[in-house]
């Protein structure tokens, strides 16, 4: 038995809270999609890339919480290391690129 | 983000100066391995525009057409200190959990196949902070060609052990080192899966960066 | 998106993680493929891949959710975004591709079409399905998987062992890609 099985209150385990915690972050990540899919500059874009690949890095950390996988976390640590990756090769482009795009 | 070295002004110093570790040999010949590069020498450093980031500068032929920017969409390496201490900073704790994924392939999710693709990620983060030609002739052909061959033949080798030995192919009891099924798959994965990964998505990059050899007549030969 | 309503009809006892990510990964698709500029569309992919990985976490697929956060994030934006740097962009005024509602329609056929054999399938996590349940194959690699090769990580051990030829292919496959790719591009070094 380990913590997310406790119960807390009304039935619900600790780990259905983490795993409803998750959830809402992924509906901030919908909200942020906007921003990635409207712009209206290239930053706005890779700011809303960046943000959205810290959000993914706290669903994944919830996830393996609230499922009690305690290795799942080396998933959100990959995606901590690289998504910088993706932020700075798509700015680095930009600027490559001639300026605002 | 600054942009110190704007995208018309040809300032050699700027574009490749402090930020690579072999300031002056991005001048393209001697440290490469590759004899044509060599060739290529008197013509880059005639030319500023050799040193256009995106493997501009890059030819396997001795003459390169000589094509405006707007034409190979060639832009310059952009120096940003952010990057490049941001990137100095986290690159060993990348290399290093590429390397635990690696080998820790056995106990946690991962193997060779993400370790490796999470090793060619570092060498990409390099070379987006210190400029693509530096990064290349940093890491020399001769070193990819050797880790994706090799990483083949290990693989295959360790495969033909359990064959000689009067076995199947790939079976791991045969080789002469305890507990043979266990290292025998850490073998394949550390040795064979995980080179061939990340040299082949390091090749695939620089190749993607150079672009397509642009000289047809010299090509056809 | 009417294209893809009919698989949201399932009756499945989801989650409101499983359902806010799909949402998520299906919208980032589609958008993916509207988008009328290439830089917003590899944008997108690569949100739509965050979604991907914590989906296959979530369906506790964590070797595939790796895979995809070192590719995704690590290297396959990084490379589209090389390619495209070899192009010209052109300014779009309207941020979508025009639909085209005759594709469309087929489209929705056939995901309609496809979705009707929905009912048939196995409820995800169903212990009594026939992939799960089969005693010579999964059941028979969790069982002995340990005992036979020593490693505790089951993917692995199928994938390097019992399979272990499929991922020799696998890897000479990976080996050929850039071979290939010096063809295509006529070069003959990697670096």
């Amino acid at each position: 038995m380990t913590v997310a099985d406790t119960v807390v209150a009304g039935g619900l385990t600790v780990g259905d809270f983490l795993l409803y915690a998750a959830a809402g972050f992924v509906v901030l990540a919908l909200g942020m999609t906007y921003r990635a899919i409207r712009g209206p500059t290239m930053q706005d874009r890779v700011l809303a890339v960046n943000v959205l690949g810290t959000n993914t890095v706290v669903i994944l950390a919830l996830l393996g919480a609230g499922l009690g996988e305690p290795t799942f976390l080396d998933i959100a640590i990959v995606y901590a290391l690289l998504n910088f990756l993706m932020a700075i090769a798509i700015s680095k482009f930009t600027v490559e690129r001639g300026g605002v795009l | 983000m600054s942009r110190d070295a704007p995208a018309g002004d040809d300032d050699p110093a700027t574009e490749n100066g402090p930020a690579t570790e072999n300031g002056p040999a991005t001048e393209n010949g001697p440290a490469t391995e590759n004899g044509p590069a060599t060739e290529n020498g008197p013509t880059a450093a005639d030319e500023p525009t050799g040193h256009r980031g995106f493997g501009t500068e890059y030819s396997g032929h001795e003459e390169r057409p000589h094509l405006s920017e707007v034409e190979r969409q060639g832009t310059p390496y952009t120096e940003s200190q952010v990057i490049m201490t941001t990137v100095k900073a986290v690159a060993p704790f990348v290399f290093t959990y590429g390397l635990f994924i690696t080998f820790h392939g056995g106990g946690s999710p991962g193997g060779g196949f993400q370790g490796g693709a999470i090793v060619a990620a570092v060498v990409l983060m390099i070379a987006f902070a210190f400029g693509i030609e530096s990064t290349r002739e940093w890491l020399s052909n001769s070193v990819l060609v050797g880790l994706a061959v090799g990483g083949v033949l290990v693989f295959a080798g360790i495969g033909l052990v359990g064959l000689a030995g009067g076995g199947t192919f790939l079976d791991y009891s045969f080789l002469p080192i305890p507990e043979p099924m266990k290292y025998g798959m850490e073998g394949v994965e550390i040795l064979g899966i995980a080179p061939i990964v990340a040299s082949v998505l390091i090749g695939l990059f620089f190749l993607l960066a150079a672009g397509p050899a642009d000289d047809e007549t010299e090509v056809s030969e | 998106m009417n294209a893809l309503l009919p698989t949201a009809s399932v009756p499945l006892a989801v989650s409101p993680v499983e359902v806010s990510l799909f949402a998520f990964v299906i919208l980032t698709a589609v958008v993916t493929a509207l988008a009328r500029d290439v830089l917003s569309s590899i944008i997108v992919f690569g949100a739509y891949s965050l979604g991907m990985a914590a989906l296959y976490t979530f369906y506790r697929a964590p070797d595939v959710a790796m895979t995809e956060a070192a590719i995704s994030a690590g290297v396959t934006t990084v490379l589209l975004l090389l390619t495209i740097a070899k192009t010209s962009r052109i300014d779009h005024e309207v941020a979508f591709e025009s639909v085209h509602w005759p594709a469309v329609g087929a489209v929705g056929l056939l995901g309609a079409a496809m979705a009707s054999t929905l009912a048939e399938m196995p409820v995800v996590g169903d212990t009594n399905s026939p992939v799960w349940s089969n005693p010579d194959v999964t059941q028979y690699y969790l069982a002995n998987a340990y005992a036979e090769t020593g490693v505790e990580n089951a993917v692995m051990s199928v994938l390097a062992s019992y399979r272990g030829f499929d991922t020799f292919g696998e890897a000479v496959v990976v080996f050929a890609a850039g071979i290939v790719t010096m063809l295509v591009l006529r070069r003959e070094v990697f670096a």
